[in-house]
């Protein structure tokens, strides 16, 4: 970076200082919606909804009324003939056209950190190599340097991979913490989304805070650091970023009190709900995974009166989401995951609990290049045997991307100098799905 | 007479004999020329040395995980002598911050698992364990044998143990293969795991024979008594096998499995192309100069590896600290009383390259910071003193160093989050004022400074350095230009700026 473009983006960090008091006087240009030629790909979304925990899905997607593991729940129809799903999912049943459900999940991992670390990256954890999680990845493949807000975000408590990987910190999820304060109720509870060090604290006025970004400015132009140090340009970078992301423009982005308030009730006046609507906000402006995640699956005890509840949540928030995506025309390029780390035993414990259990379980699709209103796989009537299609995780990743319009095999380097394809290489997409 | 002269000429020899050889053989200060010349450093220009101020807090990260005190800038900078330079170096090889900070580069290199949440656990317990092996100067050599040699199935007691480097791999055979070879050899066998790699010389045999090393008994070979593994998906079963001849390192007749990780580590120890000197020594010369002599640093194994200037270099550094008896102090303070290290950070960095072993070892790179030297650099600014951790957890230094975790100090990375906490954090916040900081709190009850004075106080305190006419000047009209804030608002927007510059967050 030669001379004048170091000093010039030094005297950005009092300009974009300037910014945050005043007026925004330029308007932003959703990059999603920028044209692009034909020759490029159009870049793609992914909203992960993480059911923290290992969600009982034999109590959401593929339900065993007839059997003694079926527990209490009923069975409902959805619009799709022949696709039934729990009653508790009604909104959901209406909208069974846009997702699909793989009912043949059948993992390795019963072991919440590790199981956690697998669906992330799709890989098994192996010795010093630093698999970056799903979001960082496609982050990395549609990377757009004009977006002001960070192209991954996590809503509601914490990332399995909290770093981007070998990919570096620029592919980081940038984490929107659903408990704000010591004190509060928890999270799941709370529909205050905050962004951590988002603005300075209470005690310090933007006023204060503007004196203090130009003295940094006028400071930093007098440096004598030498120049072209990509660990200096790193970090005007960063710090230039994050002016940026505290405009009024980006960081209106995470600000919900604009949307009309019967959407926010449509969607859920909890966390999670409120992390579906701030999802699809993010996704309108350019970003390219958000997960949210939802937590209390891990149902040893007291299953069915957990699932019940959390299933309202699930509900309301992913039908929404559904409708709302698909209403702006976002759905067919924004890829919505619907998943935990495993299911939970067929068998009902003695504490009318479910237990972990890879074995088979359950995953729902929507959007972007997925044929919806389907069901892939089969499991016993007991629930403990997949019948057909066995899908592991790394065939669920191939499908991810492929839907994506991104090639499984596409190789970045790692940092123990190995190439390492998005998706591990025995991942086969389900092509029935696409 | 002559009776007695003789019991003590034997005792004499007998006690010399028995003391192990002293590092005396290897003099640092050969080693320092050495470097010099392979890096074909000027010694007769001093103009290209960085300036004393640079120096000092270059070693004082470096040495010990912090930048210097504002007494200790004082001492250094504002004195003129001519043994000031070894003496400071002496001073901070002999702190506790040293071993603290020579614990968490090993642990980095041996368990790096441990900065993921899952292993965090075992990192503080396996750093004291070595800072109090290095205390104790322990040579590398035995150090790495105390690890390996750990029974992962003794009874736990009160005592420090390296058990970490067995937690952190689930005490799986072919997790402890590829960490051990990664770690203690420089040796990539990641890929050897599944498969035949293309462009090395591992085979999947040979890690599954490496991994045997760790195999319990299960299943036993019946004729050599040796424990078996499985290939996974495959019906081959692998006997422990070393990857190389080493003299007359052989298996044991009957093994046991403390007799095969003793033939392990002796196979490390004797090996004839000495992985284990080249492994440390490049992970050392890492830590000072920010990037390896032979870069990857988890493969020196690969063929691009084994010929050219810098695998040269590492090659003759690696036998001097085997001299030594691998004193892993000689050959620091070889480094840092080098000249190389002692270079000005050039405008060779704008052309900052990739370290092709064609291309020349490049030293006084600006480097990024670690969390632990941001954290306790932060709080030696604000005249605070470094907290030593005794429970990793949630404290506030963990929760720190864990934001602002980097990989390599050469090419890292700031994220937009580590930024927005810099700027807008509680902690940073908190010693940006008065009352949690203790430098301006100092500088708030001693109205006998004055303005020129107060600024420059602030400048020694976070830069390590005496502020400049022409920043002196920009202060000034910065403060001037709020006539009703008073001095410890001022001084406080000073010291925010002065931490959120890049000067203050790279070491260089």
């Amino acid at each position: 970076m030669n001379h004048c473009q170091w000093l010039s983006r030094r005297d950005t960090f009092r300009r974009l200082g300037v910014a945050l008091g005043g007026a925004a006087t330029t308007s932003w240009l959703p990059s999603f919606a920028v044209a692009t030629d034909s020759s490029t790909i159009r870049p793609k979304a992914v909203i992960l909804l993480w059911l923290n925990g290992g969600p009982a899905t034999i109590d959401l997607w593929d339900l065993k009324p007839g059997h003694a593991n079926g527990g209490p729940f009923r069975e409902i129809n959805t619009v799709v003939p022949g696709m039934r799903i729990s009653e508790h999912l009604p909104q959901l049943a209406s909208q069974a056209k846009e997702f699909a459900i793989i009912r043949s999940m059948s993992t390795r991992e019963g072991d919440h950190s590790r199981a956690r670390l697998v669906s992330a990256t799709g890989y098994t954890p192996q010795g010093a190599i630093k698999f970056p999680s799903l979001g960082s990845l496609v982050a990395h493949e549609f990377d757009d340097s004009g977006l002001d807000i960070p192209s991954y975000v996590h809503i509601g408590g914490r990332p399995a991979i909290t770093n981007g990987g070998f990919l570096g910190p620029k592919f980081a999820p940038f984490v929107v913490d659903g408990a704000a304060r010591r004190g509060q109720p928890e999270p799941s509870q709370s529909s205050e989304l905050t962004v951590a060090d988002l603005a300075p604290p209470i005690d310090v006025s933007s006023a204060e805070h503007l004196q203090r970004l130009s003295l940094l400015s006028e400071l930093s132009k007098r440096s004598s650091l030498p120049q072209g140090s990509s660990v200096v340009e790193a970090l005007d970078s960063a710090t230039e970023r994050a002016l940026r992301l505290m405009r009024p423009e980006a960081a209106s982005a995470f600000n919900l009190e604009s949307e009309p308030t019967v959407l926010r009730d449509a969607y859920g006046r909890n966390s999670f709900g409120q992390g579906c609507l701030l999802a699809r906000r993010l996704v309108e402006r350019g970003v390219r995974c958000v997960e949210v995640a939802l937590d209390g699956w891990d149902t040893h005890a007291d299953n069915f009166e957990k699932v019940k509840g959390l299933s309202t949540q699930l509900d309301h928030g992913f039908a929404t989401l559904l409708g709302d995506l698909k209403q702006r025309g976002l759905l067919q390029d924004t890829l919505v995951v619907c998943q935990g780390e495993f299911g939970r035993t067929p068998r009902i414990n003695g504490q009318a609990g479910r237990d972990h259990w890879p074995s088979s379980w359950a995953v729902t699709l929507a959007g972007a290049g997925i044929c919806g209103g389907q069901v892939v796989g089969e499991t016993s009537d007991d629930g403990i045997d997949v019948t057909s299609r066995p899908t592991r995780t790394h065939d669920l990743m191939a499908t991810i991307f492929k839907s994506l319009g991104l090639d499984p095999m596409k190789q970045n380097q790692s940092n123990v100098n190995r190439p390492i394809r998005l998706a591990d290489p025995e991942g086969k997409p389900i092509e029935a799905l696409l | 007479m002559k009776f007695i002269l003789l019991i003590v000429a034997a005792a004499v020899t007998g006690y010399s004999l028995m003391l192990p050889s002293t590092a005396a053989e290897v003099q640092p200060f050969d080693v320092s020329r050495l470097i010099d010349e392979r890096l074909q450093v000027q010694k007769a220009d001093p103009t290209h040395n960085a300036d004393d101020a640079t120096f000092l807090r270059r070693a004082s990260l470096d040495l010990i995980g912090r930048i210097p005190t504002i007494s200790e800038v004082y001492q250094y900078v504002d004195e003129n002598s001519d043994s000031k330079h070894d003496y400071t170096i002496e001073r901070m090889l002999n702190s506790g911050a040293f071993y603290r900070t020579q614990a968490t580069l090993w642990r980095r290199a041996w368990v790096p698992q441990a900065d993921t949440p899952e292993y965090a656990a075992v990192a503080n317990e396996f750093e004291a364990w070595i800072a109090q092996e290095l205390q104790r100067r322990t040579p590398y050599d035995q150090l790495v044998r105390k690890v390996v040699m750990w029974n992962p199935n003794q009874v736990a007691s009160s005592e420090l143990s390296p058990r970490g480097f067995y937690e952190a791999n689930d005490a799986q055979p072919e997790n402890l293969a590829a960490s051990s070879t990664r770690a203690f050899l420089g040796i990539n066998l990641d890929c050897a795991q599944c498969h035949n790699h293309p462009f090395a010389r591992w085979t999947r045999e040979q890690f599954w024979q490496t991994a045997a090393f760790f195999a319990d008994f299960s299943i036993v070979d019946s004729d050599s008594k040796l424990p078996l593994l499985t290939i996974p998906d495959t019906e081959l079963k692998c006997q422990p096998a070393l990857l190389s001849e080493a003299g007359d390192v052989a298996l044991p007749a009957n093994a046991t499995s403390a007799g095969l990780k003793q033939t392990l580590v002796d196979w490390m120890s004797a090996e004839k192309e000495r992985y284990l000197a080249r492994n440390a020594v490049n992970r050392i010369w890492a830590h000072f100069f920010g990037q390896a002599i032979v870069e990857p640093m988890d493969d020196l194994s690969a063929d691009a590896a084994q010929s050219g200037p810098r695998a040269e270099l590492l090659d003759e550094l690696s036998q001097r600290f085997i001299d030594s008896h691998y004193d892993i102090t000689m050959i620091i303070k070889a480094i840092v009383q080098s000249d190389a290290y002692r270079q000005a950070s050039a405008t060779s960095n704008a052309e900052q390259q990739e370290a092709s072993n064609s291309a020349p070892v490049q030293t006084a790179l600006v480097r990024a910071m670690t969390g632990e030297q941001l954290y306790d650099s932060l709080r030696t600014a604000a005249g605070l003193p470094a907290e030593t951790s005794a429970q990793r957890g949630d404290n506030d230094r963990d929760t720190f160093t864990a934001r602002f975790h980097i990989e390599r100090s050469h090419d890292a990375q700031r994220s937009i989050s580590q930024a927005l906490t810099m700027m807008n954090g509680r902690q940073v916040n908190e010693l940006c004022t008065a009352f949690g900081n203790r430098m301006l709190a100092s500088i708030v009850a001693s109205p006998f400074m004055s303005a020129d004075q107060q600024i420059d106080t602030v400048f020694v305190a976070v830069l390590g350095r005496h502020v400049t006419a022409d920043e002196s000047k920009v202060v000034k009209q910065h403060f001037d230009s709020q006539p009703t804030r008073s001095i410890d608002n001022k001084l406080s927007q000073l010291f925010w700026a002065l931490i959120n510059s890049p000067e203050f967050n790279t070491n260089h």
